[in-house]
């Protein structure tokens, strides 16, 4: 997997600290770095925080990363942003794997943009055995060049596996940098980053210099007549569809962009076609240079490409197909006998509350059939936007509660200052914390409220009751409830809704996902009995262990997991322990 | 052979689709191909449809199959296979494990929706996996099934299923596999009869 090939690189690059907050699809990086021995690699609570501690740790002496999803850099920005400015001493190595075709997130952003935003090198491998020697060659530019290198994948490059070879007893090998006390070029004030600006721009043109000689950027002249400029995965879907009959610029390092080479590649062949995912970042550089190519015009802006779409877009050629056949989706629901489906089933039935969602599992509460959550934006804003909608009423009264719903590891995240926001203002929101005491949705990592490291060594347990008591929640406006218990959980809505000041209701249940298998085969598994009258009540529910087979509501014995929270909503009592 | 080969391994979340990618991935690759897979399981565990694209061959570039280019359609379960249809090769084959379906979420008829392919088998292969001891094995079957088709002899294999598969689950997973194989022999045998 080209994840795991990225950890390889940075190991027999001798990188030694990891700091990430884990988001599909880098998730497995850490994950398979951690594996290593001689490494340091933490979870972190956010992005963030994550960048300033592989900062810190670049700046003291030893090579360092992170990795995060592209929307993950929105949150590390500020940090982001500035290490150009405050330079490394050890190299240091940022991960940003984007999502075209949104395949796991929010949006579809392109983050090179992000790379020449921030004055920083860009590298991009296009397949496996690249993500591990191109790793090698960011740390070498990190530190020729004074500057963290920005290393770009796309759920295609980070998710595909491809063959690599490496020496299996090679090891990391690599000297420390010596750390000089307050340098003072560190210290991000105007009068330094003013300097520093200079110097950056001064030091871009070097390692354009570099980007014009690297192998990063190679030619392979074919043929005259079409000549296809291409980054990442986008190249591979290329050489598939054109094979050695046109001539490629192949780009591994577009920013700062190879002007001499791609004006060279440009008097070598007769027209030009940029084949790139997401925005014109490379058509607009040769634009620039005024070198004529053919770019949006024909390959889609939005969405993740595929050989299908480039033969189409530049030869007009379809291969013919069978006519696809029309079947029914199946759309990512919470797994079968989810806590989370009880809490749900609690909130929906009140007409009187808007629900502001979060990031994680529970997201897919808003989705068909449960459908009871009205706004998911990103990570952490269910707090700060339920605070928002909340203090409309102020002006326009609507006669409703606003419930923000987060998890854990969301709470951790980015929650906190939310709710600290809510508590300082005064402003009576209601937070449902959906502690299932792991990070599901990525694949059930650690986090602070799992009371284990990214080892699975034994850590501090945080307990979330402590922070949300220390932000100033009173000990009156917090319920802790168990959400498969519904009518606790129905009577702990009513209390806070009736709450003049912010409230906190704390639904623990550990994820299905993390329990063993002997505590799932010994709960009693539940079956529909013949008096059920079909009104359908439990499959609104949203259970998956639920299904309407010839008609008739049943229970599949081999998904039921004996959550017990569907003969709590059966109105006629016709579900029992089977 | 031609140059390159393309299968899709369709099916849902926890029906062992991954495992036997991994497989055969892995086994590829140790008879000298050049291999890529592309997977999307991030929903998986949330009973979403799940599915792996393997291609093998000399040289391989992209990891994605285009429609109508895959030489086999590995479909788990009938809906799956029916999805992927499209990107089914005219002269493709299909292997679908026709076990029976608890939830009645197609609504065409699959008969008359499985007969616009040219080249289509049909495994019973909860029943072959029952027979050789493990009911999860139908993923194994399906396996041996596009194992055979692809012409392999079993024993280029063997290693493979010993390095990857748990020991306690090895002689189940092979069993399953050689019955997968025995089924799609008995399958071609009875084509070629009724083809002449």
């Amino acid at each position: 997997m080209g994840n795991e090939a990225i950890a390889r690189g940075a190991y027999e690059a001798n990188c030694k600290i990891i700091s990430s907050y884990p988001g599909t699809p880098s998730t497995e990086i850490v994950e398979s770095i951690s594996m290593y021995e001689g490494i340091y690699a933490e979870w972190a609570p956010n992005e963030k925080v994550a960048l300033e501690v592989a900062a810190g740790a670049s700046i003291a002496g030893v090579r360092s990363l992170t990795t995060m999803k592209h929307v993950g850099l929105n949150v590390a920005a500020d940090p982001f942003f500035n290490m150009t400015y405050e330079g490394v001493n050890a190299g240091m190595v940022i991960i940003t794997a984007d999502d075209p075709g949104i395949h796991s997130s929010q949006n579809e952003q392109d983050n090179r943009i992000y790379a020449s935003h921030a004055k920083m090198p860009l590298l991009e491998p296009t397949n496996s055995q690249e993500c591990k020697d191109m790793m090698v060659e960011a740390y070498e530019i990190s530190e020729r060049f004074n500057t963290p290198v920005m290393f770009r994948t796309t759920t295609r490059v980070s998710h595909s596996k491809s063959i690599v070879s490496f020496d299996e007893d090679a090891e990391a090998e690599g000297e420390y940098k010596e750390y000089r006390k307050n340098k003072l070029n560190r210290l991000l004030l105007p009068t330094i980053s003013r300097k520093r600006h200079l110097e950056i721009e001064d030091n871009l043109l070097d390692i354009q210099t570099y980007s014009n000689q690297s192998s990063l950027n190679a030619i392979e002249y074919h043929s005259p007549d079409i000549g296809i400029v291409a980054n990442g995965i986008s190249y591979q879907y290329a050489k598939e569809v054109f094979g050695d009959t046109v001539s490629y610029l192949k780009l591994g390092m577009s920013y700062p962009f190879p002007d001499k080479k791609a004006k060279e590649f440009a008097s070598r062949v007769k027209r030009i076609i940029v084949v790139e995912e997401g925005e014109p970042f490379i058509e607009n550089a040769l634009k620039t240079l005024g070198v004529d190519c053919i770019g949006k015009d024909i390959i889609p802006l939005c969405g993740e490409l595929n050989p299908e779409i480039i033969r189409k877009a530049i030869t007009r050629e379809e291969i013919s197909t069978y006519e696809p056949v029309s079947v029914p989706a199946r759309p990512p629901r919470l797994c079968a006998g989810c806590a989370y489906l009880g809490l749900y089933s609690a909130v929906k039935s009140q007409r009187d509350v808007i629900s502001a969602g979060d990031i994680g599992c529970y997201t897919l509460g808003g989705t068909e059939p449960i459908k009871a959550l009205d706004t998911v934006l990103c990570m952490g804003a269910s707090i700060s936007m339920a605070t928002g909608m909340q203090r409309t009423q102020d002006f326009k009264p609507m006669g409703k509660k606003v419930f923000a719903f987060i998890g854990d590891s969301t709470f951790f995240h980015s929650g906190m200052t939310g709710l600290l926001n809510a508590v300082y203002n005064k402003t009576p929101i209601v937070v449902c914390i959906l502690d299932n005491r792991s990070t599901s949705m990525t694949g059930n990592q650690e986090n602070p409220g799992t009371g284990k490291t990214l080892q699975g060594d034994m850590s501090n347990f945080i307990r979330i009751e402590d922070i949300v008591l220390a932000l100033g929640i009173k000990p009156d406006n917090l319920i802790i409830v168990d959400p498969t218990n519904v009518s606790e959980t129905r009577q702990s809505i009513e209390l806070a809704k009736a709450s003049t000041e912010p409230f906190v209701i704390i639904s623990r249940h550990p994820c299905e996902l993390i329990k063993p298998q002997t505590e799932i085969d010994s709960k009693a598994k539940y079956y529909i009995t013949e008096d059920c009258v079909s009104c359908m009540k439990c499959t609104r529910l949203g259970c998956s262990a639920i299904k309407i087979v010839d008609k008739k509501v049943v229970i599949d014995r081999q998904e039921c997991r004996g959550c017990s929270i569907c003969p709590q909503v059966c109105p006629y009592n016709c579900i029992k322990e089977a | 052979m031609s140059e390159s080969i393309s299968i899709i391994l369709a099916g849902i979340g926890g029906k062992g689709v991954i495992t036997v990618t991994n497989v055969l991935s892995h086994g590829l690759v140790t008879l000298g191909y050049d291999v890529k897979v592309s997977e999307v399981h991030g929903m998986s565990q949330r009973g979403g449809s799940v599915h792996a694209q393997v291609r093998f061959g000399t040289s391989i570039h992209s990891p994605l199959i285009e429609k109508g280019t895959a030489d086999y359609i590995v479909g788990f379960d009938q809906v799956e296979a029916l999805r992927w249809g499209s990107f089914l090769k005219l002269e493709g084959r299909m292997l679908v494990n026709m076990a029976e379906l608890k939830d009645d979420t197609y609504k065409g008829i699959y008969e008359s929706s499985f007969s616009q392919y040219l080249n289509t088998t049909f495994i019973q292969a909860s029943t072959i996996a029952r027979e050789t001891g493990n009911i999860r094995n139908e993923n194994f079957v399906m396996l041996g099934a596009l194992l055979q088709s692809l012409g392999f002899e079993f024993d280029v294999w063997r290693p493979t299923m010993e390095k990857y598969i748990k020991k306690q689950f090895q002689e189940g997973s092979i069993l399953s596999l050689l019955g997968g194989m025995r089924e799609q022999l008995a399958a071609e045998e009875k084509e070629t009869v009724y083809g002449l």
